[in-house]
């Protein structure tokens, strides 16, 4: 319901400009899962909520996501008796000077740590290409490879718009 | 701390500065001192003095929160004016640092006491090569020292104006690192006053200087209050050309003259091209008030910013154009509405119909003219007011000056009226009141006419009510609005009455309230001051008019183009008839109404134009907006079922308590929002029409809200957060995290 009288063209929005069409979120959700290297993980025992930085890796299609943990960690203990987990990256180390210019996605999933030879060989694979300093640290038959199947992921932008997306769901 | 701030500088050092720090008009009248020219004495207030202040106000902040919460280019002129007004307001209610106002001060005892001042802009942007921002900020003339202070917070607000902020916006530089110095400079008298430019800004000429020139000082000009003498010189000889239209120079002598010329070669020697020169002077005596670079030599400003600009007039333009809307245009309009309502239905006489469709359809044309012409920009007189407004008072809520604004004889308000009036009716009649439940709840409902008919022949009650609801369809509803006359679809407007009766509609809107009215208008004259009475009178006339004209020039427009509307109908159903049209088409198109007469005219085949599908960005279950962020426009927190409203058609579906989603509201549509629990809207805006409503019947609202319409769909449970401007879709749930734990 558009009135050709109160809206001239040139100082009406600019379409597109809102930039919230599906295409332009999903794109930024993409640059900032694939771009950022950390991220926090909150792991739960017994009611309790534990949180964690970790250096991770997505999937192409971001529907999955792998990092490392010695085996004897509270967080590896954690994910093997509870699979329920949560992730939060942001980019607020490159915006330290505006609120409206930070954005966050927070992603739920089941994470799982990985004991088939060739899924670690893969996803490992993926984890050092995008850590290689860790490589060692990956190796390390003390490590372990959890991988995450993410379900959905909350994505938060000038400070108070939130979307929800969840990967690879058809159309 | 590290090194020590540099606050204040004396204008005649203010060259050996960077830009940066002091602004291009600063270092251009310092460099201008330092080659001998006469300049009045001042001192500069630097961009760290600027952001002292900022900081000790945690200001940047701020402004980073009102600006960015949306990208620049998705908020409409509005939006941007209320961003703009609520920065204003931070800036001049904050707090100077002692150590800063100790500085200025100390400085300023220099002068002896009674001295005034002009505080200008000085920015490292403006008076530059590339840019000149000219008019773009504030300057402020004849100040007392002991209102300095507070006048520099208003210059340092103006870099956040609306104006700078689109202007900045269009030439691609970035408002977050923006600064700005201020210079202050001592008021000189003067009996001569001008513009000068070493080249034809307007042609590009290079070997001529053009003077506009006028007695007094040099703000009467810069405020279009005296119509300058316009004179041209041969750059080379200072002789003056006598071409036609050109007066001779009457008020500088020969001498005179003669000296300002060479100051002129003078001056763009020493800048290296050619010259804008602000100047002022005692018969000889020539003192430079201001120098740049002419930006732009043979480039025009494109219209749409002389437009823009417009709708910011100064006080006299404005008070020119009450006078001739006032006067002129609104009862031109109302007579011209009536005359067209007075004329007896189609004639069949063809020629004589054919006239009255041509006659419609040019008034159409003409009217839209003026209304892009004269009336936007008249509405922005309340902007005018809302910032003398709250320049006097600095009230707490910037928006406190609408009470003294609103009136209670809106065109918009008497339907209203008239609605509810009709609501009482049926409240009062039990049995007419089912009778109209179960008409439009009926399944195969007759058109609304004939059950109009059929309930006059009741009862009594039935035909009182009936007759007065045709009144309102005949008198206040002969409005075109999106493509439909509004009193085509009676159903709509008779489920608000309904719900009227239902007591499910909010109030009316309440009326003004006096005493807080009175209250408000004694202490902003008492503010004004004995002197500035009439000036506080004049902005308030102007605010009251533009108030109620920016309402009813909606409705009185949407009359004139129900007359084109169902003149163009019936000339579509006349083609229709003579074979020349295929199928009546589903929107008639006003624009179009050259076309149809010419076809009617000389017997032509016409095919309507084809109406373009919006386009749909494909749906998906994918990606789904949780929380859309817009303005908070009316307070309070409501959840409900979401109503999309696409079309006027949507209306009678509307059921009391829904939150009603639209593109924009306008005052033809009102009535319906007494209906709703909750706005949003994707036009943004705290003066937009349907959030004035929603403040009076204190439903919650949120608007500027980008694309609402096509992210929000019927049916979605919607939580509005009025006090912070969310929209919340949906209730926090983890229904797919517990579906996907049973799948793995």
């Amino acid at each position: 319901m558009k009135n050709h009288y109160d809206e001239p063209d040139f100082v009406d929005v600019v379409p597109g400009s809102a930039g919230n069409t599906r295409g332009q979120i999903e794109t930024e959700i993409r640059e900032l899962c694939l771009e950022q290297p950390f991220a926090v993980l909150a792991t739960q025992g017994e009611g309790q909520p534990y949180t964690n930085l970790i250096s991770y890796a997505f999937s192409a299609d971001l529907r999955h996501l792998v990092f490392s943990t010695p085996s004897q960690t509270r967080k590896y203990n954690l994910i093997t008796k509870n699979k329920k987990i949560s992730l939060l990256i942001d980019n607020r180390a490159q915006q330290p000077e505006s609120i409206n210019l930070i954005r966050a996605v927070t992603i739920t999933g089941l994470a799982r740590p990985l004991a088939d030879p060739e899924e670690i060989d893969q996803w490992a694979g993926l984890l050092i290409k995008r850590h290689s300093y860790l490589d060692k640290f990956i190796k390390s038959p003390s490590s372990s490879l959890i991988l995450v199947d993410i379900i959905r992921i909350f994505y938060v932008r000038r400070f108070q718009e939130v979307y929800q997306w969840v990967p690879g769901k058809p159309s | 701390m590290g090194t020590r701030q540099t606050f204040i500088v004396p204008l005649a050092d203010a060259y050996d500065y960077p830009a940066e720090l002091l602004g291009n008009k600063a270092r251009n009248l310092s460099l201008c001192i330092k080659e001998g020219f006469h300049v009045p004495a001042g001192f500069s207030i630097s961009s760290e003095g600027y952001q002292a202040y900022t900081r000790y106000n945690n200001l940047q902040q701020r402004i980073d929160l009102e600006l960015y919460r949306k990208p620049f280019n998705s908020m409409r002129w509005e939006e941007i004016w209320d961003v703009a007004l609520r920065i204003r307001s931070f800036f001049s209610k904050g707090i100077m640092p002692a150590a800063l106002e100790k500085e200025i001060m100390s400085y300023v005892s220099r002068w002896p006491s009674g001295t005034k001042f002009a505080v200008r802009s000085s920015t490292a942007a403006e008076d530059s090569a590339a840019a000149s921002f000219a008019g773009m900020h504030e300057s402020y003339l004849n100040i007392t020292s002991d209102k300095l202070i507070e006048t520099v917070k208003l210059v340092w607000a103006s870099l956040w104006s609306d104006r700078s902020l689109l202007y900045r916006e269009e030439k691609k530089l970035d408002s977050r690192y923006s600064a700005m110095p201020v210079l202050v400079q001592a008021m000189e008298p003067s009996t001569i006053s001008g513009l000068a430019f070493s080249a034809d800004p307007s042609s590009g000429q290079e070997d001529v200087i053009i003077l506009e020139v006028i007695s007094g000082s040099l703000d009467l000009l810069v405020d279009n209050i005296e119509e300058p003498e316009r004179i041209k010189l041969a750059k080379d000889s200072g002789r003056i050309f006598n071409t036609a239209g050109e007066r001779k120079a009457t008020l500088m002598a020969k001498n005179a003259l003669e000296t300002l010329w060479l100051k002129i070669l003078a001056l763009e020697k020493i800048f290296g091209q050619p010259v804008d020169i602000e100047w002022t002077g005692i018969e000889e005596a020539f003192t430079v008030l201001q120098v740049r670079p002419i930006t732009g030599l043979n480039s025009k400003d494109d219209d749409e910013r002389t437009w823009y600009l417009s709708l910011t007039p100064d006080k006299n333009s404005l008070l020119a154009l009450t006078e001739k809307v006032e006067k002129d245009l609104i009862p031109k309009l109302i007579e011209e509405v009536k005359l067209f309502g007075s004329e007896e239905a189609f004639s069949n006489d063809n020629c004589l119909f054919l006239d009255r469709l041509e006659k419609r359809g040019q008034s159409y044309n003409r009217w839209k003219k003026i209304y892009h012409d004269d009336f936007i920009p008249f509405a922005h007189g309340i902007r005018n007011f809302a910032t003398y407004y709250n320049d006097l008072i600095k009230p707490d809520d910037p928006y406190e000056f609408i009470v003294l604004l609103k009136t209670d004889n809106l065109l918009a308000q008497e339907r209203n009226k008239h609605l509810k009036r009709l609501g009482q009716m049926l409240y009062e009649n039990r049995n007419l009141q089912d009778r109209v439940s179960h008409f439009l709840t009926g399944q195969d409902r007759p058109n609304s006419k004939i059950f109009l008919e059929e309930i006059k022949t009741e009862t009594s009650e039935g035909a009182i009510f009936a007759a007065a609801f045709e009144q309102l369809l005949t008198e206040q509803m002969d409005l075109y609005y999106e493509n439909v006359s509004l009193a085509d679809d009676p159903s709509s407007l008779l489920q608000a009455v309904l719900a009227l009766a239902e007591g499910s509609l909010k109030g009316d809107e309440q009326p003004k309230d006096l005493s807080v009215y009175k209250k408000l208008k004694e202490t902003y004259l008492e503010k004004a001051g004995h002197k500035h009475q009439n000036e506080a009178l004049n902005w308030l006339r102007i605010g009251r008019l533009s108030w109620k004209l920016r309402d009813d020039d909606n409705i009185l427009l949407g009359k004139l183009e129900n007359q084109l509307y169902l003149y163009l109908k019936e000339a579509l159903f006349r083609l229709l008839k003579a074979g020349l049209l295929k199928d009546m088409p589903e929107q008639v198109t006003l624009d179009n109404w050259p076309v149809v007469l010419e076809s009617l005219q000389k017997q032509l085949e016409y095919s309507p134009p084809v109406p373009e599908a919006p386009v749909q960005e494909e749906k998906t279950k994918a990606l789904k907006p949780r929380q859309l962020v817009g303005h908070p426009s009316s307070r309070g927190i409501v959840t409900g079922k979401a109503r999309v409203i696409h079309s006027v058609a949507d209306f009678k579906n509307v059921v009391a308590g829904e939150i009603l989603v639209f593109d924009a509201v306008q005052p033809q549509i009102t009535f319906i929002i007494p209906l709703a629990a909750g706005i949003v809207e994707r036009r943004g805006g705290m003066l937009v029409h349907s959030s004035i409503i929603a403040r009076e019947l204190k439903i919650p609202a949120v608007n500027g809200v980008s694309r609402a319409t096509e992210l929000i769909e019927t049916g979605d449970l919607l939580t509005l957060n009025g006090d912070l401007g969310l929209v919340v879709i949906g209730e926090p749930e983890f229904e797919l995290e517990q579906a996907g734990l049973q799948l793995k």
